[in-house]
């Protein structure tokens, strides 16, 4: 492809009026460069600007580093006497945001993994990291090599659509976005699931959908692609499962969860200092969308629509690689409308809900819907 | 400051007597501590030292007990003992909260050790404190335990 022909392509994708065929051809061809190039047309920004709020805050990295630290010490301690030699021990890398790594209060989806016998985990997630950050930095190419684990996980694009108000930009505040239907791949999405689905939230929540939205969705899929690409085709990493994960419906909200029980005394705490109501709810309201029921719905339409876009992914690439190598576990619908200590993040028994389907798709329990793993 | 604590056993009273006691108690360590010498010093002035040192204690013993409460919450799986520990982070605050509260009482009644009226007794300050450390250890306890007994059974 050109580089004219691939601009062209890359200028439709952020009108969102690229066709599917132009898609899948662009999802071939696409490089580094240019997926720097499409987030920063999408947010308006110069790559120094996209790399400076994509960076971590000094504090936060310097928290996940310790967690991190503690964790890849009890993974160095796991592996020792023959560890690899079982077959039923799994060797997992991750890499992720605050669902894999959230800083003390919480024991995150990795916690509740790292806790299994036969697993150990070595882990580069930080928390408010983007998908874009992880891609270019690359730390989990090295550590592939390295280890040549078992399991690769993957949990991001939460923080590259939330943060710094930027869901305000995803969103049209008229109601009456068409740009679902003028959206060929997003349409192809739409598929049988067996995800409980409500439709009319569903589409209620569309109604407000920007074309920034789809454009960031199908770029989600392109970083996804290239990663995954770049590790299934290699022939380095031969047999290797990939496993990601897709959030759940998160819930806009600023109130700080006062209540009678004591040993929920984390969820105000998180509430009042660690950036609740700053996600979701202030961007929305930004936006003149305060009713909540349609902020609610809108939060549904992107978390189903992302979720369909993880499974697409997966199926991608059992066609690509021939074998069934790209898992998705699917917690739509799992952490229910209390289960949240604040906007994006579950209770830590919601968190291992999500962990205990990775541990079944770490272990190989077969999944009835093969590729999806219901949390 | 464990040397000079033991400065305070002839008098027959250790700190945390003066901790728990009500005030006529109180009044009366007071008074004996005023009285007693250890070298050129009386154990009051020995006492209001080590209370002093008493709040950089505080600051040790709570971290120490979140951290180690941190540390056993990542190694456990039975949901009610992980939120437990994550409850033990709030415990040893409270606890040295309560500690700090105390010390201000402990160091004004060194100021009052004749005054019956304006003591201040740290009695519920003290048993509420000793209840949620006690808490909080018991449940790293029982979590550190369990982790050992399944790490032998494996």
């Amino acid at each position: 492809m050109t580089a004219l022909s691939k601009d062209r392509l890359i200028k439709k994708l952020l009108a969102n009026r690229i066709s599917l065929n132009q898609f899948i051809s662009l999802r071939k061809d696409v490089n580094e460069q240019d997926l720097s190039q499409i987030i920063q047309r999408i947010y308006d920004l110069n790559d120094e600007q996209v790399r400076k709020i994509a960076a971590l805050e000094p504090l936060m990295a310097k928290v996940d580093g310790l967690k991190n630290s503690q964790r890849n010490s009890k993974f160095l301690n796991k592996i020792k006497n023959g560890f690899r030699q079982k077959p039923q021990n799994k060797v997992v890398l991750v890499e992720g945001d605050s669902w894999f790594n959230y800083p003390v209060l919480l024991s995150d989806v990795i916690d509740w993994i790292g806790m299994e016998n036969n697993i150990a985990v070595y882990s580069l997630a930080s928390g408010g990291d983007w998908l874009l950050n992880m891609l270019s930095a690359k730390k989990y190419v090295e550590q592939l090599s390295t280890m040549h684990p078992d399991v690769f996980i993957i949990s991001a694009g939460g923080n590259d659509l939330v943060g710094n108000n930027r869901l305000a930009a995803m969103i049209d505040p008229s109601g009456k976005s068409e740009e679902f239907v003028k959206s060929a791949w997003a349409q192809g999405l739409m598929r049988v699931s067996n995800a409980p689905f409500e439709p009319h939230r569903f589409n209620n929540g569309l109604n407000y959908l920007s074309k920034d939205f789809f454009a960031l969705l199908m770029f989600f899929q392109l970083q996804y692609y290239y990663i995954f690409r770049g590790i299934l085709t290699s022939g380095k990493f031969s047999g290797i499962k990939i496993i990601t994960q897709g959030y759940d419906y998160a819930q806009p909200s600023r109130t700080l969860g006062f209540g009678p029980k004591l040993w929920r005394w984390y969820k105000p705490f998180a509430r009042m200092f660690l950036g609740h109501g700053t996600w979701l709810k202030t961007p929305l309201d930004i936006r003149g969308i305060s009713d909540v029921t349609i902020q609610r719905d809108v939060i549904y339409a992107m978390i189903y629509l992302f979720n369909e876009m993880m499974i697409e992914t997966g199926e991608l690439f059992q066609k690509i690689a021939g074998y069934d190598c790209v898992f998705h576990v699917d917690s739509r619908g799992a952490i229910g409308d209390d289960g949240w200590t604040d906007e994006l993040h579950p209770l830590p028994e919601n968190f291992k809900k999500t962990g205990k389907a990775f541990i079944d798709c770490i272990n190989g329990i077969p999944s009835p819907s093969r590729l999806v793993y219901k949390a | 400051m464990s040397v000079q604590l033991q400065a305070l056993k002839p008098s027959g009273y250790r700190i945390c007597d003066l901790e728990l006691a009500h005030t006529n108690k109180g009044i009366d360590i007071l008074k004996k501590w005023q009285t007693s010498y250890s070298g050129d010093r009386t154990l009051l002035e020995i006492s209001r030292n080590n209370t002093k040192w008493d709040f950089l204690f505080i600051a040790v013993y709570a971290t120490l007990l979140i951290v180690m409460s941190n540390w056993q919450m990542q190694r456990e799986n039975w949901l009610p003992l992980n939120e437990a520990l994550r409850l033990n982070f709030l415990l040893a605050f409270i606890a040295g909260v309560f500690d700090i509260f105390e010390n201000f009482g402990m160091l004004h009644n060194f100021h009052h050790t004749n005054d019956i009226a304006n003591y201040w007794s740290t009695h519920w300050l003290a048993m509420i404190k000793f209840g949620l450390l006690a808490l909080a250890l018991l449940i790293f306890a029982i979590s550190f335990l369990k982790s050992v007994v399944q790490r032998l059974n494996l």
